[in-house]
């Protein structure tokens, strides 16, 4: 993969990346933050991409492991968004069917979440799914629609709160 | 939201605000780790002028150089070196093709499959750097790859790694040709292997020659193919004479360590007199720990067996058949099996350690010998890498990947054999806890040694040197460090506040607040907690609503499941199943008590026990 491939497959992909990653892990802005350092190291590996026979999948991956090795939050210390972390230009409103969406498959276990967004966002057949997770076809498929009804049932059920926002003391 | 399916299949990153970086940008970044010296500091200046005035040399020497700026007037081309010396890239005008005509050369590991009877040393190497050059059409075929290795020990390791396969491919006289190790020469300063397949195989040419030269971090190994069946000496002659104009070169990494021997045969460092070593495995070994509990399985059939002598033991096949075991003293298996999910151990004795020994190179050897089992009926293809892992006395990873028209599959099984005096233990798993994965299985390796880590540990009642000290046999740890399933010690999750008053081993702090749910409780002869979650000296908590809620593990504590600090994320699924959360995960509640644990993304960092209602902390 010489530069100007790469430089049209990050232009091409990046922002698609991003929205499946964002799906899978919830937080925008973090999100954005591990596909770039996924497609930093894509090209630091240029080889191992060219040899991938996905190299969509191969970032999507990356990002994916490197949003999940994250320290992110103890309980304790559970609050609202960090908004020192975050990218100065996010400004623009939230959609919010995306943003309820998105609230929704955070409450699902993440195997669950991860194999409805490959599958249904990123087309993804059973089979690559599969692949892609490291679990057999019928795991896939047993998540997926597990996956399905209990997305259902949140979106239906679910009073509009702000879900994960509570504070995280203990009452000592 | 009536259907949530169609939103997400519409989920689009339109109008998600993206300030993504540049991609030159990026390409600069991703080139800095390309370039990253690992772990070690940045070069300082001395050792850049050294770089150059190496390169200098090299420029100014027989190297054929492509166009391509200077070395000598350019400061900034990051031939870096570790503050040892070495070089940690391979510099751009290192010419590797010298002396071989029109070869391709490529930024990857050409050598990197080079296989003696299934081993393939050269595998996922952890290279710095790595390049290639290749010529091959018509009669010939030659292939040079320059690995270099983060330091000497490495490279000295790959090299060694290298004879010990061949050697081991030697010893085990494959039917369609014939592995030898040349003797080392003092004129030739590296190793030259040689693999004749024989007049008359399908393949011309039939010879092929490796060499392996190592410098410094750096290994050179190469591979000529020729018609030099039967006598294989001119086509080691020949392999050399084209290496002439290269080698002297390699000094640019460090010296060289010339020939090198095998390692050692020398499995029974840990055996000796076996006579007063046991042979029978009491009852109560830990053969079944580790597992998830066997309340989650998927039905009441499944989840664990044993340990007992009643399971079937394991067959070991390939290649259509099965493995003849030779006779055994005593043997315990254990089983916990769930939809798809099958998890087996095997824990067998020999009448003393040389049995156990060849008891072991019995089966690698056929499995090594069978690297992919005939087509099944069902079209698929059995793949086996067997390689070796620092387990017991010695250990063996035996790993089987499933593949459809040639193609990968999620399907397969992995197996460990781990000796450690006069046993042997297998632990297999089959269904999804099997999969070797695509990372020579390592993170395979890892997951089933770890939950097995007391089956192994417990090995040493079988060797003569025993479990050390104060040990009947490592079958019990402390059960002071082990927190759950139900408490710690006396102290049980659910236990009113009277009631852990009265065990005297607590106090439990005042109120500050009455409408506060839970207490502060701190148990007598723990330290100071160190635990994230809380600050100030807490210990556990105990709810006016449950009871106590929750305990805080200290450090060195394990859950009864072997999980504990440090345990990965992995482990922790292993013996749990399903986790809620992201990087801080409860497990589903058993008995009414989950496990709660925090991990930096990777592994535990701290861990507690919780009753599942807990009101103690959000």
């Amino acid at each position: 993969m010489n530069e100007q491939e790469f430089d049209d497959f990050y232009t091409a992909s990046f922002a698609r990346i991003t929205g499946q990653v964002y799906a899978m892990i919830g937080n925008r802005d973090e999100a954005q933050e591990c596909v770039q350092e996924a497609f930093v190291k894509a090209w630091a590996h240029r080889r191992k991409l060219e040899k991938a026979e996905h190299p969509e999948a191969w970032v999507r991956v990356t990002a994916h492991r490197l949003a999940v090795s994250r320290w992110r939050r103890t309980r304790i210390a559970k609050r609202p968004a960090d908004r020192a972390v975050s990218l100065p230009a996010s400004t623009a409103p939230a959609d919010e069917n995306r943003v309820a969406l998105v609230a929704a498959l955070k409450k699902l276990p993440e195997s669950q979440r991860r194999a409805l967004v490959l599958h249904h966002m990123c087309d993804l057949p059973i089979a690559a799914v599969a692949a892609e997770v490291g679990a057999p076809e019928g795991t896939v498929k047993a998540r997926l629609s597990r996956g399905r009804t209990a997305l259902a049932a949140l979106l239906s059920d679910s009073p509009p709160d702000a879900h994960g926002l509570q504070e995280g003391a203990s009452h000592v | 939201m009536s259907d949530p399916i169609k939103d997400l299949e519409n989920f689009s990153s339109e109008g998600l605000p993206m300030n993504p970086l540049a991609p030159s940008e990026v390409r600069r970044r991703g080139d800095r780790i390309r370039r990253r010296n690992q772990g070690v500091l940045a070069l300082g200046a001395a050792a850049a002028v050294a770089v150059v005035a190496t390169s200098g040399v090299l420029v100014a020497g027989a190297v054929n150089q492509g166009e391509g700026p200077d070395p000598a007037v350019d400061p900034t081309r990051t031939t870096d070196r570790t503050t040892s010396g070495f070089l940690t890239t391979i510099p751009d005008d290192f010419a590797l093709d010298v002396g071989m005509g029109g070869a391709q050369v490529t930024e990857d590991g050409q050598m990197d499959d080079l296989d003696y009877c299934g081993t393939t040393p050269l595998s996922d190497l952890p290279t710095l750097d790595v390049r290639s050059a290749e010529v091959s059409g018509g009669e010939t075929s030659v292939t040079r790859t320059l690995y270099l290795l983060e330091n000497q020990d490495e490279a000295r390791a790959t090299h060694v790694a290298v004879l010990d396969a061949a050697r081991d491919c030697a010893a085990e006289k494959m039917p369609d040709g014939t592995v030898a190790l040349q003797p080392a020469d003092d004129s030739w300063p590296g190793n030259t292997i040689t693999l004749d397949l024989g007049r008359g195989a399908e393949t011309e040419p039939t010879v092929q020659v490796v060499n392996v030269v190592t410098n410094g971090p750096a290994v050179l190994v190469t591979s000529i193919w020729g018609v030099w069946s039967g006598d294989v000496q001119p086509g080691v002659e020949t392999s050399r004479d084209g290496l002439g104009q290269l080698v002297p070169e390699l000094d640019l990494f460090g010296d060289n360590v010339g020939p090198l021997e095998p390692s050692e045969v020398d499995p029974d460092q840990d055996t000796g007199s076996s006579d007063d070593v046991p042979t029978t495995i009491p009852d109560d070994y830990p053969l079944g720990t580790g597992w998830p509990d066997d309340s989650l399985a998927e039905t009441e059939e499944l989840g664990l067996q044993g340990p007992n002598r009643t399971l079937e033991s394991l067959p070991f096949n390939a290649c259509g058949e099965t493995w003849q075991e030779p006779e055994y003293a005593d043997r315990l298996r254990a089983e916990w099996t769930n939809a798809e999910d099958y998890r087996a151990r095997q824990l067998t004795t020999y009448a003393d350690a040389d049995a156990a020994v060849a008891a072991v190179a019995d089966l690698i050897a056929m499995m090594q010998a069978c690297p992919e089992d005939p087509v099944r009926d069902d079209g698929y293809v059995t793949k086996r890498t067997v390689r070796k892992i620092p387990f017991g006395g010695e250990g063996w990873a035996i790993l089987e990947r499933d593949t459809l028209n040639g193609g990968d599959s999620p399907l397969g099984g992995s197996t460990m054999v781990i000796r450690n005096g006069l046993s042997v233990l297998v632990i297999r798993h089959d269904g999804h806890s099997g999969y070797p994965g695509t990372d020579n299985g390592q993170g395979q390796v890892d997951r089933q040694t770890s939950e097995a880590s007391q089956a192994i540990a417990a090995m040493c009642r079988f060797t003569v040197a025993g479990c050390g000290s104060g040990s009947d046999g490592g079958t019990e740890s402390s059960s002071d460090d082990v927190l759950g399933p139900d408490g710690w010690g006396e102290l049980k999750i659910g236990m009113t506040a009277a009631e852990l008053e009265a065990t005297g081993l607590v106090t439990i702090a005042p109120a500050d607040d009455p409408t506060a749910a839970c207490r502060a409780v701190t148990i007598k002869g723990w330290e100071d907690t160190v635990h994230p979650n809380i600050n100030g000296q807490v210990h556990a908590f105990v709810s006016k609503k449950h009871g106590l809620a929750m305990i805080f593990a200290q450090p060195g504590m394990r859950t009864a499941e072997g999980i504990g600090v440090g345990s990965t994320v992995a482990d922790v699924r292993a013996a749990y199943g399903e986790l809620g959360g992201q990087d801080a995960y409860n497990t589903a509640p058993v008995d009414g008590k989950s496990w709660f644990f925090l991990t930096d993304g990777g592994s535990v960092t701290a861990f507690q026990l919780e009753h599942a209602d807990q009101d103690c902390m959000d």
